[in-house]
């Protein structure tokens, strides 16, 4: 950047934020808008579990005898035992109880009996896309939480590179070109910063978590890092080997409802099931507050022993434990949900827009980039695309596991590719948002074939017609834009002949 | 809350609190001099509305709906404002004279494709680093005067990607590559340091 004498010192910090913003907007805003996106799907991947398996049993609630029955009669179908024991129980947003142990997971019915294996392959990927970016699990953690301090920076940045942030509070121009595509992304930026603030940090602490954790325990614990979070989450007991009956499960269920129902509960944990350490905690939902649950901890045999302190112990637990649900919008039912995913696309809208303006500024510099616009352009729509194909092969039962995730990556590269080749910035959106539309449409269609003879839930109908919708917002206007372009020569719009 | 009448209303003012503050935060802008009263009255009357929701469940809860509210109106503003904008014709787009003959991006050396590989590098995994031994060394100075130990483990915790945040701005803003490796090793190497000798 070159000085200039003739600049002033708040224009001088201006430009300087903005280079930082821009330094971090091109070398990760493509991984950042993956998080955003996939994250934005992920508030409703209950929902999308529904509609991906619609025949599980459904139900309110289930028994502690039931619940019991079920989880032993799992456990006993293990060839190697399992070290953990979990029960899932019915969810409002997802009213299914499942018991999983280290290597399978069966839905339960309401009677106790095993049903069906769980099986949504889709929402795994897409989950574990967001979690980890599909890399190994620490150092996948690591980038995600990395990614969320560089959009703290893009935030912090974005602010101090905004000197009319005061008086252009409410400018919102509209029409074409530069200008109305400056206010979108600074008025949403600047509105929606306590969604993505908050959001980007609680991610950030969620994935950087375990890499602290390690440095921490180096410096001050001897390298045990278990006695790094142990005060927060209470400590693990003593290992005792030998083998012992299966541990009482219906008793802390029905000991729960007793003394505690205001607090449903959302998780059966038994660890080191029928051996002489076995113990159990149950995690219920304090439905008034932001933390996950407290954790409530019982004997082998169904004694009392107390609870961890995540709703009542000090701040610090407090407030790590309201980490995961203020991140993940599952703290206010349904309409804070919609909240959390119409605030998601508005953050991926500030990201596509933000690389657009740039690009725009470069192209009235005379500094065309066609290529590397093209690229940005398949990156934005080539993400939902490829994770729409993903769909539409998960669904049909054509690929699962490895398989999607070989395809969402290979696909994209391969998008990414093609469009540059292509170096048409305009015709590359187009083109990709319509085949977007068309995927989703044929997925909905392939869905709605394959489950004629099932009762899908309410709210797997309502994925379906939330796909369908998206279907027609993202293609429908592309189709008289992708006639003109047919027949002109390809002009985009700032008057360039391609 | 149960639904009751009384529940109702509390919803009802809330969100009233919130519109009401966001409507007078947006006359406050239109007005050329700036309105410092009409600000305030905005201001109150958000946080009015924050506190209302606290009356509606517990206090994280309520603050947290609060906002998620709050932010939902604001966006309903701003579309608002957007429709009621003209429509701005665009203009004639005079045709810019790509600056190298073949009309596209002049390519860049390879020593700027090194530098800023460097760069990403240094506001990457170095200022991590960095960010991370200064997290570190901000957990044992509180533990060194006794502060209760799950505060300092989550204060820790919300620091370090902020730390790590502000470096890579830090970073960014100045010009040089020199610089910005030289300020990252002063503060990776002396946050290392004050580590060995506090631990």
């Amino acid at each position: 950047m070159q000085k200039n004498s003739k600049t002033s010192p708040n224009s001088n910090r201006v430009a300087r934020s903005l280079h930082a913003h821009l330094i971090i907007a091109l070398s990760l805003g493509g991984l950042i808008y993956i998080l955003a996106v996939t994250g934005t799907l992920s508030v409703f991947n209950r929902e999308i579990q529904r509609w991906e398996q619609p025949t599980a049993p459904e139900m309110g609630s289930i028994s502690p005898n039931a619940a019991a029955r079920a989880a032993k009669t799992v456990f006993e179908s293990e060839e190697t035992p399992s070290t953990h024991l979990y029960i899932n129980f019915p969810q409002p947003d997802l009213p299914r109880t499942v018991i999983t142990t280290d290597t399978q997971a069966f839905f339960a019915n309401a009677d106790g009996t095993v049903a069906e294996k769980e099986h949504f392959p889709w929402t795994q990927f897409l989950l574990d896309l967001h979690y980890y970016l599909h890399l190994p699990q620490v150092i996948g953690l690591t980038v995600v939480g990395a990614l969320g301090a560089f959009l703290i920076a893009m935030s912090i940045s974005g602010f101090m590179s905004h000197p009319r942030i005061f008086r252009d509070a409410f400018t919102f121009r509209r029409g074409k070109g530069l200008l109305p595509m400056v206010d979108l992304h600074n008025r949403l930026s600047v509105w929606t910063s306590p969604f993505h603030v908050t959001n980007a940090l609680t991610g950030a602490l969620l994935g950087l978590a375990t890499v602290l954790a390690f440095t921490i325990a180096a410096f001050n614990f001897d390298g045990d890092i278990d006695k790094v979070f142990s005060p927060v989450f209470g400590e693990e007991p003593p290992e005792i080997v030998g083998k012992a009956p299966i541990a009482n499960i219906a008793g802390p269920l029905k000991y729960m409802a007793s003394e505690y129902p205001e607090q449903p509960p959302t998780f059966f944990i038994l660890h080191d099931p029928a051996t002489a350490g076995q113990h159990i905690n149950v995690i219920a939902k304090h439905t008034d507050r932001l933390i996950f649950g407290e954790y409530y901890n019982f004997s082998a045999s169904g004694e009392y022993q107390g609870n961890v302190g995540i709703s009542d112990g000090t701040i610090g637990q407090q407030l790590i434990g309201s980490v995961y649900n203020i991140h993940f919008g599952n703290w206010g039912g349904l309409l804070v949900k919609i909240a959390y995913s119409i605030f998601g696309v508005l953050l991926s809208v500030i990201i596509a827009s933000g690389l657009r303006i740039y690009f725009v500024r470069r192209n009235q510099k005379g500094l065309y980039a066609p290529k590397l616009e093209s690229a940005w352009e398949s990156i934005v729509w080539g993400t939902p695309l490829n994770l729409t194909l993903t769909l539409l092969l998960a669904v049909a039962g054509v690929l699962e596991g490895l398989g999607l995730v070989m395809l969402f990556w290979i696909g994209l590269t391969a998008t990414v590719f093609a469009a540059c080749i292509a170096a048409n910035p305009r015709k590359v959106r187009l083109i990709l948002r319509l085949l977007t539309g068309l995927a989703l449409l044929i997925t909905v269609l392939l869905h709605g074939f394959y489950n004629l003879n099932n009762s899908p839930s309410l709210a797997a109908y309502s994925v379906s017609i939330i796909l369908l919708a998206v279907a027609g917002i993202v293609s429908l206007p592309t189709i008289p834009l992708l006639r003109e372009n047919a027949t002109a020569i390809g002009i985009d719009t700032l008057g360039r002949n391609n | 809350m149960p639904v009751t009448v009384q529940s109702t209303a509390i919803y009802l003012l809330a969100i009233l609190a919130a519109v009401c503050g966001t409507w007078v935060l947006q006359a406050a802008w239109r007005f050329p001099a700036r309105q410092w009263h009409l600000v305030l009255l905005g201001w109150i009357l958000v946080f009015t509305s924050l506190y209302v929701w606290t009356l509606t469940t517990t206090t994280d809860k309520g603050i947290a709906l609060g906002i998620a509210a709050w932010v939902m109106i604001a966006v309903l503003f701003l579309l608002r404002s957007a429709m009621k904008s003209p429509v701005r014709a665009q203009r004639k787009q005079r045709k810019i004279k790509a600056k190298s003959k073949e009309g596209v991006a002049i390519s860049m050396p390879k020593s700027q494709i090194a530098v800023n590989a460097l760069t990403v590098l240094t506001i990457g995994p170095l200022a991590g680093l960095a960010a991370m031994l200064m997290s570190t060394l901000l957990l044992c100075l509180m533990q060194l005067v006794q502060l209760e130990y799950t505060a300092t483990i989550a204060l820790t915790m919300i620091i370090f990607p902020v730390f790590w945040a502000g470096l890579a701005v830090m970073l960014g803003y100045q010009q040089r590559l020199s610089t910005r490796l030289v300020t990252v090793a002063v503060i990776g190497l002396g946050s290392s340091l004050c580590l060995w000798l506090v631990s």
